[in-house]
């Protein structure tokens, strides 16, 4: 009798790879070195795909019929991971398990547990899917993933993020003997998953914290933030196209989009008004968002240059909500690259 | 070995050792504790914890970040101190060994370099 799969023996892994060996895993004669590769505490709906792209054949044959077609390029690889809880170390100073995940956001290493943005590098890591203890299921182990885009939710139950991207190639267990050695990354066995690792933090509620706008703290008398949500696209891709190879080659920097969507019960405040009057006019205002409110456990995300989409109002039970949908951050000055950041304290 | 909680929470996932409270201790490997520290758990061994001279009244009022809040100032003081030897002792542990000296005949307990 098969052994079947459920989805609740399925461990995450981040782990790192080499600055600019988007295509190589670390390893020690074939066998991954997982050193600083880390469990992700993540609930369902990983994805992680590489479908090579089926190139039909277009001869013509005298029938109306297909003819198989050629395997095509390997280069249209993707992961997904929805609703992952965003939890601070518990320790100022000390990145969070999803470090990674955070790095490929920013380009670069925090500075303690300060992360900020940098133009000039693109941070890729390792996903993988393993199946705890039962190595016959099918383990997936994607190389070379970096995060196009992403959205942070505030004010839901538990503080998470969402995030996309592409990767270089996926193994599985069930190919890994038939893969080459361009897909396999260096690799000569598949990887293992990790042995007692460690985890740091504890969830975080997503509604504790505070906010400002344009200056402004927001409150519950006053001015009362209902939802917010941060979105950003890295504008970070894969040339998928090179000749010589049917993977990808390096991948490439595009324009980075931040924005912040948030929604307010309507009021007459002076605070909401002046948010109001500065979406029409595109005044680039400043908006700080923290979540947590325990030393350790904090997390600060401040977005600069913020030019307010005019609201939308809406009817919602017994109270009208204000909606600022998607509003652009921007740098502060010419040479800056200081829309957005992120500090765990 | 024995192990102390400076702050934050941990688990050593498949293990027995999961930890949320300051002054709380682990026997562990040292292999094992090594792991857990360079993945981000705030952990000392019992000397260096016991050399940060917490009392025993500090330890019991002010076990989380919820509590510490509301510490006096010697506690933050001697707090700081000890996520600070925390992370020296994690940098010491992710620091790659030194060479050894190579010997030189003729120069016993020397090294030389030659251009």
């Amino acid at each position: 009798m098969p052994q079947f799969t459920s989805p609740f023996v399925e461990r995450l892994v981040l782990g790192p790879q080499a600055a600019g060996a988007f295509n190589l895993v670390p390893n020690t004669a074939g066998v991954w070195t997982n050193t600083g590769a880390k469990l992700l505490r993540a609930p369902g709906g990983c994805k992680i795909k590489a479908d090579p792209t089926l190139i039909p054949n277009p001869v013509k044959t005298g029938t109306r019929s297909m003819q198989p077609g050629i395997s095509g390029r390997k280069s249209n690889n993707t992961w997904q991971l929805p609703n992952i809880p965003i939890i601070p170390s518990g320790t100022g100073g000390t990145p969070p398990d999803m470090d990674l995940l955070f790095q490929s956001i920013f380009g670069q290493a925090p500075t303690g547990s300060a992360y900020t943005m940098l133009d000039t590098a693109i941070v890729t890591f390792i996903l993988a899917r393993f199946q705890h203890l039962q190595t016959t299921l099918s383990q997936q182990f994607a190389i070379g993933c970096l995060v196009t885009d992403w959205t942070i939710t505030i004010n839901g139950d538990i503080f998470a993020i969402s995030a996309n991207g592409e990767c270089y190639w996926v193994l599985d267990s069930e190919n890994f003997a038939n893969e080459d050695a361009a897909a396999k990354g260096g690799l000569t066995a598949f990887p293992l998953e990790l042995v007692s690792p460690t985890v740091v933090g504890t969830l975080q509620q997503g509604f504790l914290g505070t906010a400002t706008f344009d200056g402004n703290g927001v409150d519950t008398t006053s001015f009362p933030l209902l939802s917010a949500t941060i979105k950003g696209k890295t504008g970070n891709a894969y040339s998928k196209d090179v000749f010589g190879s049917s993977y990808s080659a390096l991948p490439s920097g595009g324009r980075r989009e931040i924005s912040t969507a948030f929604t307010f019960q309507d009021c007459d405040s002076a605070f909401l008004n002046n948010l109001k009057v500065k979406a029409k006019a595109k005044t680039p205002l400043n908006v700080t968002y923290v979540v947590g409110t325990t030393t350790g456990n904090t997390t600060t995300i401040p977005l600069k240059g913020v030019q307010l989409a005019v609201p939308e109002y809406s009817d919602e039970a017994a109270r009208v909500v204000t909606a600022f949908s998607d509003s652009q951050a921007s740098a502060s000055t010419i040479s800056a690259v200081d829309e957005i950041g992120l500090t765990f304290s | 070995m024995k192990y102390v909680l400076v702050s934050g929470s941990f688990h050593v996932v498949d293990t027995p050792h999961q930890g949320e409270v300051l002054g709380q201790e682990f026997e562990m490997t040292d292999e094992l504790a090594k792991s857990a520290i360079l993945s981000g758990a705030s952990l000392l061994p019992k000397d260096m914890f016991d050399a940060q001279g917490f009392n025993s009244n500090e330890l019991a009022s002010y076990p989380n970040a919820r509590l510490q809040a509301a510490a006096p100032d010697t506690f933050k003081r001697k707090f700081e101190g000890a996520v600070k030897a925390v992370a020296d002792y994690r940098a010491k542990l992710a620091a790659p060994p030194a060479a050894e000296p190579i010997p030189v005949p003729g120069k016993a307990g020397k090294s030389e370099v030659k251009a």
